[in-house]
């Protein structure tokens, strides 16, 4: 018997209501282990070519805490460490929650900020059918940044089959942007945004728009980029996002419009659509992928096809396999962590990426 | 000869396709008058629905994967496999959006607890209710 169910049991502990009300522990957890390597000396996303455990492996651990099931207040902390952060170990959600009704949900602290539709389960593997989500969208030359300080208030329902959820959020954030070689860091003033959801049985569309003020720096990067040290700047995001599930095709696909004004990072438009036929255990996908940018020097354009496999080999873990060919645009660095080759930059060309990972949740 | 492995290999049949669709009942308090259909059902397990249509709190009761109930339930009312439940179940837990229903062993504590407690809905194979319960649908 799993801890999980030990302790929900134990709350049920003497078959009464008055059993409910006493407090609550929660514990979950999720672990993502896997290697990357792609065929390039210049480093992708963090992956070279050599075999590398950073670029996909995560763990994470979860804490819920409900004081008393007739006081609509819970209290979650979620403890991650990746390889992509340098394993260092950081608490991506730590939030109290007040379900002021049952359609309005209040949550103070810090939250993974909704700006995709998976940006909030993005460490959570079993969650979608690939072992990294499309780089062009998920990445962060596109988005720097996961978490916020701040609130954000849900309003959801339902009008006959469907769901919906309104979230309107603000916050603050300080981090580094690795990007085209760069290292910048930036101190966010302020992320404010707004996300539509419609939901039913079969799937989901999504629209988000978000405001973001910033200051990079760049006097610890010292980059040779003839800009200045410290610039404020601005992002308006947009995103479109749908999911359908039907029998056992999958059609997933997503849009995002990056306008930056006053930054040397350049403004972008990134999408991709993923299709999919599950046959029993066995999910093999299709994505294409692709990240168009203007408006800067630093050209990241490229697209990506990318064959992934997953397996379920049991309701709690996945086996993926992804297999990527990337694509970079003439002059351009795509996502590679390199500089220009106007600024000294290595030249890069069309790369293929391998990755498997095991995922499982508890 | 050739009669009785006949009916030998159409007794194992039905066994085993007995076995694989035991009708499972969703059950309430008897003091509880909500009806319940298969959808409101699904939304009150899937945690998308908190109150009875009726009103009232809903607590939904589930039992472990893996048993003939649990199978028959999420195959007919919720319509999700056991992979498919942990992966919903896997988005709204970590994202912080709820937590999956609680999960009691057997049918034997499913009918206790819901004989003691209005707010609270399960799901037993059919052969175990008795009176302390009342059955407001069944599957298949």
């Amino acid at each position: 018997m799993n801890l999980i169910r030990t302790i929900a049991t134990a709350s049920l502990c003497t078959f009464s209501l008055s059993c409910l009300a006493e407090p609550e522990l929660r514990t979950n957890a999720f672990i993502t282990a896997g290697l990357s390597y792609v065929d390039s000396e210049i480093p992708y996303a963090g992956t070279d070519d050599n075999l590398s455990a950073n670029d996909v492996s995560k763990l994470g651990v979860q804490f819920t805490f409900d004081p008393d099931i007739e006081i609509p207040v819970t209290f979650t902390m979620q403890l991650l460490t990746k390889g992509r952060n340098n394993w260092d170990v950081e608490a991506e959600w730590a939030y109290l929650s007040y379900q002021a009704s049952d359609n309005l949900t209040l949550k103070v602290g810090k939250v993974l900020a909704p700006y995709f539709m998976i940006s909030q389960s993005i460490n959570v593997g079993i969650t979608y059918p690939w072992s990294i989500p499309p780089e062009e969208i998920y990445g962060p030359a596109n988005i720097p940044f996961t978490s916020i300080a701040g609130f954000d208030l849900t309003y959801s329902g339902y009008v006959g089959d469907y769901g919906y959820a309104v979230t309107f959020y603000n916050g603050e954030n300080g981090f580094t942007v690795p990007a085209s070689g760069l290292t910048v860091d930036v101190d966010m003033d302020r992320s404010t945004g707004f996300v539509l959801e419609v939901t039913n049985d079969y799937g989901m569309l999504r629209y988000s728009i978000h405001d973001i003020t910033f200051t990079d720096n760049l006097a610890t990067a010292a980059a040779p980029l003839p800009v200045p040290d410290t610039t404020d700047g601005e992002v308006l995001f947009t995103t479109f996002g749908a999911k359908f599930e039907w029998n056992n095709i999958l059609v997933m696909s997503e849009y995002a419009k990056r306008a930056l004004s006053n930054s040397i990072f350049p403004t972008t438009k990134s999408w991709y659509v993923t299709t999919g036929y599950r046959i029993g255990k066995y999910l093999p996908t299709i994505t294409y992928s692709e990240i168009e940018t203007s408006n800067s020097d630093l050209n990241q354009s490229q697209n990506t096809i990318m064959a992934s496999l997953e397996i379920t080999t049991s309701a709690s873990t996945r086996l993926n396999f992804d297999l990527s060919r990337i694509s970079p645009d003439n002059g351009s660095t795509g996502l590679f962590d390199t500089l220009p080759e106007s600024f000294g930059g290595d030249p890069v060309k069309d790369t293929t990426k391998f990755t498997t990972s095991f995922s499982m949740v508890y | 000869m050739k009669t009785s492995i006949k009916n030998f290999v159409f007794a194992a049949i039905l066994a085993i396709s007995t076995g694989a669709t035991a009708e499972i009942s969703l059950i309430i308090h008897p003091g509880n008058d909500s009806a319940i259909d298969a959808k409101t059902a699904s939304k009150i397990f899937l945690g998308k629905a908190k109150k009875f249509p009726g009103g009232g709190v809903a607590v939904p009761i589930e039992q472990p994967a893996g048993t003939a109930a649990h199978e028959e339930f999420n195959s007919n009312i919720t319509h999700k496999t056991a992979a498919q439940l942990k992966s919903y179940w896997s988005r709204i837990v970590f994202t912080g959006k709820g937590q999956p229903p609680k999960v009691v062993d057997t049918d034997a504590d499913v009918i206790a607890l819901i004989s003691k407690n209005p707010s609270m809905i399960g799901y037993v194979e059919s052969s175990a209710v008795n009176s302390m319960v009342k059955v407001v649908l069944t599957a298949p």
